[in-house]
């Protein structure tokens, strides 16, 4: 009965005493490996610099001391004769951080000349932007800048989610860095709706083939300036009438019969008894006359050019005042407040 | 009690004018210089005279609101048509009246006539009710003008008592095209009667006058 308990026993020391290796930080493995690979233990230093890269959850490497654990793998590759597993490592270093530089201090020139022809094969961009940018429509204060890894083609666009372009901001070469800038307009030259979008920048060779699609997702919040309301429609009571109505023919009609057959008829009943003169009888027909000239010169439905006149250069003024509003909003419209959000990036390489 | 309530009634209407809204608003008033050529019928105890001759005068008016007062004032010479004797015309009215719509005038006042001879003076002197109405024929430039009289009372300084008496005036007026004057054409008609048939007087006059402001 002593024997098995002198194996768990056993069992349970090695596990106990396993245990610090097995613990052992991420970070510390990389210092480990640094320190084989200078004592020339490439195997091993091989060995804890990918158990250290292959951490994960709250042990992952954070990417300064990855991209240095990368370089010193693909310098210990290299040394082994390794060249491709170099290369490969050295191709994971550009696609972290396109603007990494081996120290040239601590690699020999065999290396930096590796790293830099990887380099110069891989083509990768790097986007940097803020997280939050709130531009003016139409003034091109956007500006996300690109990083190359080596000098070629890309070409950045603005995609919706559904992959339907809504503007594209560049295609041309780019070398070490390319600033964009984007006006918060699309294609149609009218501010970006608010929505979900992409700024999707695609590395392509010189051939033309897409090697890389950087995808960097992007919450637009399109906000339009306030616009001015119509001015409304001046009111009927400052429109003078058009046409004659019944009232100014009838009082002429009326008046004038009235005037005249007054002047007529009346002083023989004011002095019914004397002699009176004829000539009461032209200024009677003259005013009758009149009146009846006044009825028809004033008859109803009869057009009234000056008031027409009058109302056309009020509504003229109106038409004027709606195109100034329209032409001061179409301006506010345009100046439309974006507010840029943007998300963690992915990357699709595409298989050559 | 019949002139009280007459008294109340003419209170109301220019009470009621004066408070209405669309009231002739405003102060205003003119002055019109006016020829006239009267011919006068007098007859007495069977005697016909027949006297004609011109006149001069002014007519002016202030409008307050829907009050307004009016003054009228001509004379001038007169020749009888019998021994062609002369004397002189002086008329002269004042009228006050209230406007309770806008083509409507109501107002009383004193209008009296006088021939002055080397003879002496004979004045007809009767208080008058007025009754005026004026519309336009074509605006902005021709209106007409109706205006009756009647007698309430008078008097005849001749020793006669005063029977009746009344009158009647028409008026075209014209604006004169780019000027602020108004011409006007008018015949008028004044009439007095004495009692018991003693005698009449009758003027007929056509009138010729521009006026300035309204």
């Amino acid at each position: 009965m002593i024997r098995p308990r002198i194996w768990l026993l056993a069992v349970c020391g090695a596990f106990l005493l396993a245990e610090p290796a097995a613990g052992q930080g991420s970070g510390e493995l990389v210092q480990r490996g640094i320190q084989a690979y200078r004592d020339l233990e490439l195997p091993t230093a091989v060995g804890l610099i990918r158990r250290a890269l292959a951490a994960q959850g709250d042990d992952t490497l954070p990417e300064p001391a990855r991209l240095e654990a990368l370089s010193y793998l693909g310098a210990a590759e290299f040394v082994r004769g390794r060249n491709d597993s170099a290369a490969a490592a050295f191709r994971r270093i550009v696609q972290l951080d396109p603007r990494y530089r081996l120290d040239p201090l601590v690699f020999p020139p065999e290396l930096t000349a590796l790293f830099a022809s990887v380099r110069r094969d891989t083509k990768v961009v790097e986007a940097e932007l803020p997280a939050v940018a709130t531009i003016a429509a139409g003034s091109g204060e956007f500006a996300p800048r690109l990083f190359a890894s080596s000098f070629h083609e890309v070409r950045v666009t603005i995609e919706r989610t559904d992959g339907v372009p809504a503007r594209q901001v560049y295609e041309g070469l780019i070398s070490d860095s390319l600033e964009l800038r984007w006006d918060g307009l699309d294609a149609t030259g009218a501010p970006l709706q608010s929505g979900r979008y992409v700024l999707a920048i695609e590395s392509r060779l010189a051939s033309g083939q897409v090697v890389r699609i950087l995808r960097v997702p992007l919450d637009i919040e399109s906000n339009p300036a306030d616009t001015v309301d119509h001015p409304p429609l001046p009111p009927d009571s400052l429109f003078l009438p058009e046409r004659v109505t019944r009232g100014p023919g009838l009082e002429a009609l009326v008046g004038g019969l009235v005037g005249g057959v007054g002047i007529a008829v009346l002083p023989l009943v004011v002095a019914p008894d004397a002699d009176l003169s004829a000539g009461r009888i032209a200024v009677a027909g003259t005013v009758a006359l009149t009146g009846v000239i006044g009825f028809f010169k004033q008859r109803p439905g009869r057009p009234i050019a000056a008031n027409v006149r009058a109302n056309e250069l009020l509504r003229q003024d109106w038409r004027a005042r709606v195109g100034e509003v329209a032409q001061l909003n179409a301006g506010r419209r345009s100046i439309a407040e974006i507010v840029v959000r943007a998300g963690p990036p992915t990357v699709i390489d595409v298989a050559r | 009690m019949c002139r009280l309530l007459q008294n109340v009634s003419v209170l109301a209407m220019v009470a009621h004018a004066l408070a209405s809204p669309t009231a002739a608003q405003g102060f205003g008033g003119e002055v019109r210089a006016v020829v006239g050529f009267p011919t006068v019928n007098r007859e007495a105890l069977a005697t016909v005279d027949r006297l004609t001759g011109t006149a001069f005068g002014l007519d002016a008016g202030v409008r307050f609101w829907r009050l307004e007062l009016t003054v009228r004032y001509l004379q001038g010479p007169l020749e009888s048509s019998i021994d062609q004797t002369k004397s002189d015309l002086v008329q002269g009215t004042v009228a006050l009246q209230v406007r309770p719509i806008d083509f409507l005038t109501v107002g009383i006042g004193p209008q009296a006539r006088s021939y002055i001879s080397e003879g002496g003076t004979e004045r007809w002197l009767a208080w008058e009710g007025r009754l005026g109405v004026d519309t336009w024929l074509l605006r902005p430039a021709l209106r007409s003008a109706l205006v009756l009289s009647y007698a309430l009372g008078g008097s005849v300084n001749t020793g006669s008592a005063f029977s009746k008496g009344g009158s009647i005036e028409g008026r075209l007026e014209a604006r004169i095209p780019r000027t602020p004057l108004w011409a006007a054409v008018g015949y008028r008609v004044e009439h007095g009667s004495l009692g018991a048939n003693t005698g009449t007087d009758t003027l007929e006059e056509f009138l010729l006058s521009v006026a300035v402001g309204r």
